[in-house]
């Protein structure tokens, strides 16, 4: 199919500030509406549309199979490990365990940030994977 | 992608293990409701209500009651939301044959 200039153009404008309204999302996921898992659809909504305006052969290059498999199992490992340190430091399994600041400002909450960053970054990645293997051509 | 499953396979082994130790070891719930006959026969779901209402907000840090009740009294839950997130991410990548 022939490439549009306008689809083209637009996707690669917008897809930077898809991914920041994204990354948004998460990191003020305690203090306002949004959280991990909308912010990770957000961020793999970016990814969707580049995949359809660029193909998929041309996102894998700039975003790895391999990379974003690796983020994605890592982000899962990290969420067991917070979960896990709540019971080694003596709070309770998946306690929260940090500081809660002062409430309010971001790094707040202590233990709800990381995990919204984890989320995030988990539910952003396995949406990718499943669009890299639902849409790559034959 | 057979290390991929294979690594799915083994953080779910070691969840279902930390679970199944933990749990014996540490209760869930540290907080709950101090007075639980002040709210009459209104049950446990108005009094977990009044509870995170009155309380949330102090105990988690987080502004936002949603993020402080799904990653902080129920963050449990969310550790099985996540699990089946990534075993369907495999699932998919098994039968479309990802590489």
């Amino acid at each position: 199919m022939k490439e549009s200039k306008i689809v083209v153009l637009v996707s690669r404008k917008l897809v930077p500030y898809i991914l920041l309204f994204g990354l948004y999302l998460i990191s003020y996921g305690h203090l306002s509406p949004g959280g991990g898992f909308q912010g990770g659809a957000v961020l793999s909504s970016a990814m969707l549309l580049l995949c359809l305006s660029r193909g998929v052969a041309a996102t894998r290059r700039l975003f790895r199979y391999r990379a974003v498999s690796a983020v994605e199992i890592t982000a899962f490992a990290l969420f067991l490990a917070m979960a896990a340190a709540g019971t080694a430091l003596g709070v309770s399994f998946l306690g929260n365990f940090l500081p809660l600041g002062r409430i309010g400002e971001v790094p707040s909450s202590g233990f709800i940030l990381f995990l919204n960053l984890i989320i995030g970054l988990e539910v952003g990645a396995g949406i990718t994977l499943i669009c890299y293997s639902l849409l790559q051509e034959e | 992608m057979k290390r991929i499953l294979l690594l799915c396979l083994t953080c779910l082994l070691l969840a279902a293990l930390a679970v199944l130790v933990l749990d014996a070891v540490v209760p869930l719930f540290r907080s709950r409701p101090a007075n639980t006959e002040s709210a009459g026969n209104w049950g446990a779901p108005y009094q977990l209500r009044e509870y995170f209402s009155l309380h949330g907000v102090a105990e988690s840090g987080a502004l936002n009651l949603v993020a402080a009740i799904y990653l902080g009294y129920r963050a449990f839950d969310t550790l099985g939301e996540t699990i089946v997130l990534v075993i369907s991410v495999a699932g998919v990548l098994l039968f479309t044959g990802a590489r």
